[in-house]
């Protein structure tokens, strides 16, 4: 009942705003996010009192002839991932200036938000699948109306090349359906793991590449740095601070459990490809001039060392790439809102033209300051538990490989510090030395991120108890090889 | 079998109209018959009868056929009405529509082969007619001939093929046929399968699948818009229906190399079809190459054959008939100018122009790329999985490639309407009667719909 509500609530709104939304949309969609939070808030409480509740699970019959059913459940992980949507969300909406965009573009923000609950939530692989591509086609739609220069190339290129790993992904899924002849996500677990491993191999590319091209893992990011420069901001952050969740959650659930054999054989490629991610676009992500394509490129170095720490099949590892995934989006989400409070007062997203800042807006400095030492992993700060989980489940998986992901580290540092010191510090300019205030709703934005930012770097535990059970049940699949 | 009596009634009537005036109320009348038509399908469902010493006989399958087929032809009717306004021609339209139509009726009812023919034959004339109806224009006198003179060349094929069946078995019904074969394996004469490759090829060319499409991209181009419509949709959907019925009873007990040869056209029609239609700029054109690559993924339904080829195939015939059918009317709403060089460019700005016009291409467009949760995507699903079953991973392979290659193109259109700006210089607005907006909201509904519920069509048959 309650995850039917957390997935069709934004339906519902979408279709709301759509027909009497008007010139409100956005205070609209503004107080259905925070409903939607308290919503989730309840589920979080009724799962704590009781993991088994029924209120949190629903299974109805849908296509009876080929034995998919609406099976959806919020156990801890779901809970996670819907934890971290509903809370970003108000955070996009609420960075969203007055008469930013027309009206239709709410409706369909709120129809991707649906989808990926749907996706966070489904139990049964079809219906899953169906959510993953429902989510995909309001934000190129997004994208497409609002994007900037070029931006039907880029979100073109965007969408095939996701298509492109979504339908390998389903060709996986059916092969296991048929093997399985069932949905439902334990049934193709069982089916995946009594497969020869020549079959659990195929079925683990298929899986990956859907997997791979969506958060972007090397060699498959090319989509990403233009899609993320290019959309508009709160595309952006939908992008980079929900729907990027959805390749490594995807993985988690979907790929690591599914096929034994085939995770085991191909570990070390996937390894391999996530930490030449991270130190490829670490060292790119240190040339770059724009500021959005910066964090596009951090995001995708980033990416690489979550998606290391799910492939290292630890439970260190994967608690890691959940905390890491909630501070990437809280971080990411208040980078991007940054660069676009820059952008609207300089016109420009260069950062070598920018400095001297701090001398004119303190305030922007000192919360940038917070976002900043979020994102470089400073002790008591969220990505910190996050990163460093993430790092000793690669170093036992393999001390080498740790080696080369913890560089993302001081890359992470170098370019960050860069950014900050060539914006914020230095003397004003003749550009920045006319920049304006802060505006309460800016403030109180910035103000809440960074208070995020402290408190889930301080109180990690919770969270960590909430995904602890769902990671050993994924652990142990992912451990069953049965020939 | 009532079916056919209505539907000849109405085109009989339709030609007496033309005697004594009455013939503006004709489309009424083919619309009141069709809804007669569909009542009486439903009514029957369960009913299955041999008609004509088992020249015909009713099953599920063509009851479902016929339902799907009747709905499409009376929203054709109601949204391509304009065309039928025109009172010295109008008579003439419904009456060679629906004989057509009927004809269609007959190719998926046939358990003759005489009768597969006689129904081809029916199909067929009146769309050679109908094709060259704008008769000023020189690319529908084109249309007509070459539709025309290919379409005489695959009957032969067609003929021929049934009487290599008929010297080889001594009958043309096909439950006989297939007796025959099932106590005769081991000594049948060579040109059993000959005929079979002959029958293969004639069906194949009305269901424009690879090596024999060249002609659709033409004629689809040439046709007048609505006789386009009507093409894509109706035909499309009766040969496909046709062909399953056909291989179904007899080719599946053959073995071996006969079904590879349904597999090898599958898979041809779906590369070269999606992939001369990513480089197409003439928006009727390339729906002619798209469906080119539509009849691939029917192939293979036809090719699996049984009780999931059969769900699929209605499944796929459904929804890509509705898709299509939405995208030729929106396409028909955009290309105004008469038998200029259309280009997608005429789409531009589509989504600033006319709202409605544009999401419903879009869903159509969607959904015939295999996007869900539209109906195009569970089509597609169905498909994969039926190749899945047959152990053909290859053809699985090419489906997923070519798939792709067909959204590249869907998605020509979606950038053009939504990320581009309209020319200045043309009729800014497109006018739509409520009517119109009533059916394509009724279409886009349907779209959605049968892909939220794909049991309502799978379970037609079961």
């Amino acid at each position: 009942m309650l995850a039917n509500l957390l997935i069709l609530f934004p339906f519902a709104v979408a279709a709301l705003i759509y027909f009497a939304g008007g010139r409100s949309a956005k205070n609209i969609s503004l107080a259905a996010a925070l409903i939607l939070f308290l919503i989730n808030v309840f589920a979080l409480r009724t799962h704590s009192a009781d993991a088994t509740n029924s209120l949190l699970k629903s299974d109805l019959s849908w296509i009876q002839s080929i034995h998919a059913s609406w099976l959806v459940s919020l156990d801890g992980m779901s809970l996670f991932m819907t934890l971290l949507s509903t809370l970003i969300v108000p955070l996009i909406f609420m960075s969203i200036d007055e008469d930013r965009y027309p009206k239709g573009f709410y409706p369909l923000a709120w129809m991707m938000i649906g989808a990926m609950i749907g996706v966070f939530t489904a139990k049964d692989g079809l219906l899953f699948y169906i959510f993953w591509e429902l989510a995909l086609i309001p934000i190129y739609f997004i994208c497409l109306l609002w994007g900037g220069e070029h931006k039907a190339k880029i979100t073109f290129k965007f969408f095939v090349y996701t298509l492109f790993g979504s339908l390998f992904m389903l060709a996986a899924l059916i092969y296991l359906y048929n093997k399985a002849g069932s949905w439902d996500i334990n049934a193709l677990y069982a089916a995946g793991a009594s497969m020869s491993s020549v079959e659990q191999c195929l079925v683990f590319w298929g899986l990956f590449l859907g997997f791979a091209v969506k958060m972007p893992v090397w060699p498959f990011h090319t989509w990403q740095p233009d899609t993320y420069t290019n959309a508009p901001t709160q595309a952006t952050m939908l992008l980079s601070g929900i729907m990027l969740k959805m390749g490594t959650y995807g993985a988690i659930r979907w790929l690591v459990p599914m096929v034994p054999a085939g995770l085991s054989c191909n570990q070390n490629a996937v390894m391999v490809l996530s930490i030449i991610g991270i130190v490829y676009a670490s060292i790119i992500a240190l040339t770059q001039k724009d500021f959005k394509r910066m964090v596009a490129w951090s995001s995708i170095g980033h990416v690489g060392l979550i998606s290391a720490g799910i492939f290292a099949a630890n439970a260190i590892g994967i608690k890691g790439a959940f905390l890491q995934m909630l501070a990437h989006g809280i971080n990411v989400v208040g980078l991007f809102f940054i660069i676009d409070i820059i952008e609207k007062r300089l016109g420009t997203r260069d950062m070598t033209l920018m400095g001297g800042i701090r001398s004119v807006n303190p305030k922007l400095a000192l919360l940038f300051l917070f976002i900043t030492l979020g994102s470089v992993a400073l002790p008591l700060t969220n990505s910190f538990v996050g990163e460093f989980l993430l790092l000793n489940g690669v170093f036992l998986y393999n001390r080498y490989f740790a080696l080369f992901a913890g560089l993302t580290v001081i890359f992470g540092a170098v370019y960050m510090l860069r950014a900050y010191q060539s914006t914020m510090l230095g003397e004003s300019n003749k550009l920045t030395s006319a920049f304006g205030a802060l505006n309460s709703n800016e403030k109180m934005l910035l103000v809440v991120i960074s208070i995020l930012i402290i408190v889930f770097g301080l109180f990690p535990n919770a969270l960590l108890d909430l995904i602890g059970p769902g990671v050993e049940d994924i652990l142990l699949h992912s451990k069953t090889i049965i020939n | 079998m009532l079916q056919i009596y209505i539907l000849s009634g109405i085109g009989i009537l339709a030609m007496i109209s033309e005697l004594i005036s009455f013939r503006k109320w004709m489309p009424v009348i083919a619309l009141f018959g069709l809804a007669m038509i569909i009542g009486t399908v439903t009514m029957h469902w369960g009913v299955q009868k041999s008609w004509y010493n088992n020249m015909m006989a009713e099953d599920r399958f063509d009851k479902s056929i016929i339902l799907i087929s009747s709905v499409i032809f009376l929203l054709w009717i109601i949204l391509f009405r304009d065309t039928l306004r025109d009172e010295r021609t109008v008579a003439e339209y419904i009456a060679l529509l629906c004989f057509s139509v009927v004809g269609g009726y007959m190719m998926v009812t046939f358990s003759n082969l005489v009768m597969l023919f006689l129904g081809v034959e029916i199909l067929s004339i009146p769309v050679y007619v109908l094709a060259g109806s704008n008769k000023k224009s020189l690319k529908s006198n084109e249309s007509a001939f070459k539709y025309f003179l290919m379409g005489a060349f695959a009957s032969g094929f067609l003929l021929f093929g049934m009487t290599f069946l008929y010297g080889a078995t001594g009958s043309f019904d096909i439950l006989s046929i297939h007796n025959y074969y099932g106590s005769h394996a081991g000594s049948m004469p060579f040109f059993f399968k000959i005929g079979l490759i002959m029958l293969v090829f004639g069906l194949g060319f009305k269901l424009s699948a690879v090596p024999f499409h060249f002609w659709t991209p033409d004629v689809y181009e040439g046709a007048p818009n609505h006789v386009t419509a009507f093409m894509a949709t109706m035909v499309k959907g009766f040969a496909a229906a046709a062909a399953f019925r056909l291989f179904n009873g007899v080719l599946h007990d053959v073995s071996g190399g006969m079904l590879t040869v349904l597999a090898v056209l599958s898979g041809l029609s779906m590369v070269i079809g999606n992939t001369l239609g990513a480089i197409q700029d003439n928006p009727k054109r390339l729906l002619a190459y798209s469906s080119i690559g539509h009849a691939g993924f029917m192939m293979l339904a036809i090719y699996a054959g049984t009780q999931l080829g059969a769900q699929a195939l209605v499944y796929y015939i459904a929804s890509y008939t509705l898709a299509s059918l939405l995208a030729l009317f929106i396409t028909h709403k955009v290309l105004i100018k008469d038998d200029a060089y259309w280009s997608i460019g005429d789409f531009a700005g589509l989504f600033s122009r006319n709202r409605l016009l544009a999401i419903g291409m879009s869903i159509a467009l969607l959904s015939m790329a295999g996007i869900p949760p539209l109906s195009g995507f569970f089509a597609k699903y169905f498909i994969f999985n039926l190749a899945y079953q047959h152990g053909r991973l290859d053809l699985v392979i090419v489906a997923i490639v070519s798939s792709l290659i067909g959204v590249y193109y869907y998605f020509k259109f979606i950038s053009a309407m939504f990320g581009r700006h309209a020319d200045q210089d043309i009729d800014w607005h497109i006018l739509l009667t409520g009517l119109d907006k009533a059916v394509i909201i009724l279409l886009v509904a349907m779209i959605i719909l049968l892909g939220l519920m794909p049991d309502t069509i799978l379970g037609l048959l079961a």
